[in-house]
């Protein structure tokens, strides 16, 4: 009895690897004439084998289709770059065309809030928001005040009086090497503005390439959201200017050719009409006759991504929001309460500068590092930022209260 | 208000089983999937969808076993995906591909537990850990997936693999589901043979246990 069970013993603990096929020839032969004699170890041995078979059986799961056809739509080019490019093209013509179309409202009605460069912040942070909170701001006397606007924006100050000579300084760039960008100027026609177009191309694409993949198709979908309806409707129909018109319309069809399969011959025709020269420039001059000169802050900052290099500073300060965002996103390093506070700073300084057209996102990341947070005995958390705004004719203070309502 | 555009199918724009076949000939399922690999490597991208066919499924269900969440699982997936279509590029073929496919899905599915469960400030490291285990838990048994086709067997199945350890659970789902080798199944999890024969072993008792009901008694 006790040789017995030791032995089953024995072979129970080789079980797993005889029905793998791993055991060597003379030992897996002595399993063989052991199940054979023994009932109880056959049964056991069935029974894992039996394991096995059930865990085949079980249903794969059920994978929605729009996987497959969002992983293909990648492949469908020589390299997964030109979706993401894109997107960002997508990207950048939303927020050139929304800060057009945000300051030229902003102009006729004096809106509390201007759009100017803060949908950029919005359509960034949007991609995250929470749902059901909600959030008010009080920003006190700093309405109609451009010099709210250059306290805000004390540095951000793109070179922009003469955008297409910027442009042209950054005209430089090899041609020869196989780099990615090299591989997505190759697919624009080959001229000086599509290149330098590709470049800004570039840098936003690699600001998308940082976001998870999972995230490209809702971003999209809110910037296209966040513009869409009244605003687009209104530059549709009304006798908003062609220029405007036309870059509505390019992004309009780079949003459709994305919702379907998209192959690089559409693509770069799409890019080619979006590279053409001077389509930039026409735009916001029709928009904002004097934007240029008035508001060099907001307007730079459009122009430069529209057709130039995305200024070092102010791609670091969407990249940290982003990271930012990411971060939340992953529950790492902050609390989601935190969400539809940070998403209503944009609007609440939009609101206050709406004379001046907009503010910068590096301020953004300034001001919020500002923020003093408090928690109540019920919980709630509470923001408040003070700013002490110093101007010509002397200084005044500047307070933002952000709470959950 | 909001007039899109007609969306409208560029003419050039071949339907991806036309591209399919141009690229497998008349048999697209019978290449290999590295063959396939090299396919979309030369761009034909719809090459991607015939591996996404074989793996996508499998994959993803893999993953769900792994973290416990369908949602999650089905964004990991798309991820594995994207780096097929990097690694086809790259010409990096140091492993047959379905280890390969695998051995990213695991590093996809550790990368995102790391992150679910790094819990720095313990108390919410803890109660995250402790939710998302219920979480997985519930998945497995009385989830969106555990529905009414599913036989009870198949629920008690998911509920005692939920019940295993990650690496035990990998290990047998990699074996009796994907039937890899010992060999592969270490190198997607980063050890020995000796190391998995053990875990499978483990898996394979613990599992015995849990579902003796279903599998009769034995002495």
């Amino acid at each position: 009895m006790s040789t017995r069970s030791t032995k089953c013993k024995h072979v129970r603990a080789l079980l797993s690897a005889y029905i793998d096929r791993r055991l060597p020839a003379a030992e897996a032969r002595a399993v063989s004439l052991h199940l054979a004699r023994c009932a109880h170890c056959a049964d056991e041995e069935a029974a894992l084998v039996t394991l096995g078979e059930f865990v085949r059986a079980l249903p794969a799961d059920a994978i929605d289709p729009d996987t497959a056809r969002r992983v293909r739509s990648k492949a469908t080019g020589r390299s997964p770059m030109p979706r993401r490019a894109a997107l960002a093209v997508a990207a950048v013509l939303l927020l050139a065309t929304g800060a057009a179309l945000g300051y030229r409202q902003g102009k006729r009605s004096a809106a509390p809030a201007a759009r100017g460069v803060a949908p950029m912040a919005v359509a960034v942070a949007d991609r995250v928001r929470f749902e059901g909170e909600e959030v008010i701001g009080d920003l006190s006397k700093a309405e109609q005040d451009p010099a709210t606007h250059s306290r805000l924006v004390p540095s951000a100050q793109p070179d922009v009086a003469a955008p297409d000579q910027r442009l042209d300084a950054t005209a430089e760039r090899p041609r020869s090497d196989v780099s990615p960008r090299a591989q997505l100027a190759a697919h624009l026609p080959d001229d000086p503005t599509a290149i330098r177009a590709s470049e800004s191309i570039f840098a936003d694409l690699e600001l998308l390439a940082s976001m998870p993949v999972s995230l490209h198709r809702p971003l999209l979908a809110t910037q296209v959201r966040h513009f869409g309806l009244e605003r687009w409707a209104a530059v549709r129909s009304d006798e908003g200017p062609r220029a405007v018109r036309d870059v509505a319309v390019l992004v309009q069809q780079l949003v459709n050719a994305l919702e379907s399969d998209l192959n690089l011959t559409d693509l770069g025709a799409l890019k080619s009409a979006l590279a053409r020269p001077g389509i930039w420039s026409s735009a916001l001059a029709a928009a904002t006759p004097d934007g240029m000169t008035r508001f060099p802050s907001a307007v730079g900052v459009v122009v430069s991504q529209g057709g130039g290099v995305l200024p070092e500073r102010t791609r670091d300060s969407l990249r940290n929001w982003v990271r930012f965002k990411e971060d939340l996103v992953q529950g790492e390093r902050h609390t989601g309460d935190m969400f539809g506070l940070l998403d209503s700073i944009p609007s609440i300084l939009a609101g206050s500068t709406a004379a001046a057209g907009s503010f910068a996102l590096p301020d953004l990341d300034d001001l919020f590092e500002q923020i003093e947070w408090t928690v109540d005995a019920e919980g709630n958390r509470r923001g408040e930022l003070h700013v002490e705004e110093r101007t010509q004719s002397g200084s005044r203070s500047i307070s933002v209260l952000i709470e959950r309502r | 208000m909001f007039n899109p555009l007609p969306r409208k199918r560029p003419p050039s724009a071949a339907a991806p089983e036309d591209d399919a076949r141009q690229i497998a000939g008349e048999s697209r399922r019978e290449l290999s999937d590295e063959a396939l690999l090299d396919a979309l490597g030369e761009g034909f991208g719809h090459a991607l969808d015939v591996l996404f066919a074989r793996y996508g499924a499998r994959v993803k269900t893999y993953l769900r076993h792994l973290i416990g969440d369908a949602s999650q699982a089905e964004d990991l997936t798309q991820e594995v995906f994207i780096a097929v279509l990097h690694m086809s590029k790259s010409g990096d073929r140091s492993s047959e591909f379905r280890v390969w496919v695998f051995r990213v899905a695991h590093n996809k599915a550790i990368d995102h537990m790391r992150r679910t469960r790094s819990g720095r400030t313990t108390i919410m490291g803890m109660a995250h850990r402790l939710r998302s285990r219920r979480q997985r838990q519930e998945t497995h048994s009385q989830g969106p997936d555990a529905e009414l086709a599913r036989s009870e067997l198949d629920r008690a199945l998911e509920a005692s693999l939920a019940q295993l350890t990650d690496a035990h659970r990998e290990v047998f789902l990699l074996r009796e589901r994907e039937g890899l080798s010992y060999d592969d199944i270490g190198t997607i999890q980063g050890c020995s043979a000796k190391t998995v024969s053990t875990r499978i072993h483990r898996a394979r008792l613990h599992l015995r246990e849990l579902l003796r009901p279903y599998l009769g008694e034995s002495q």
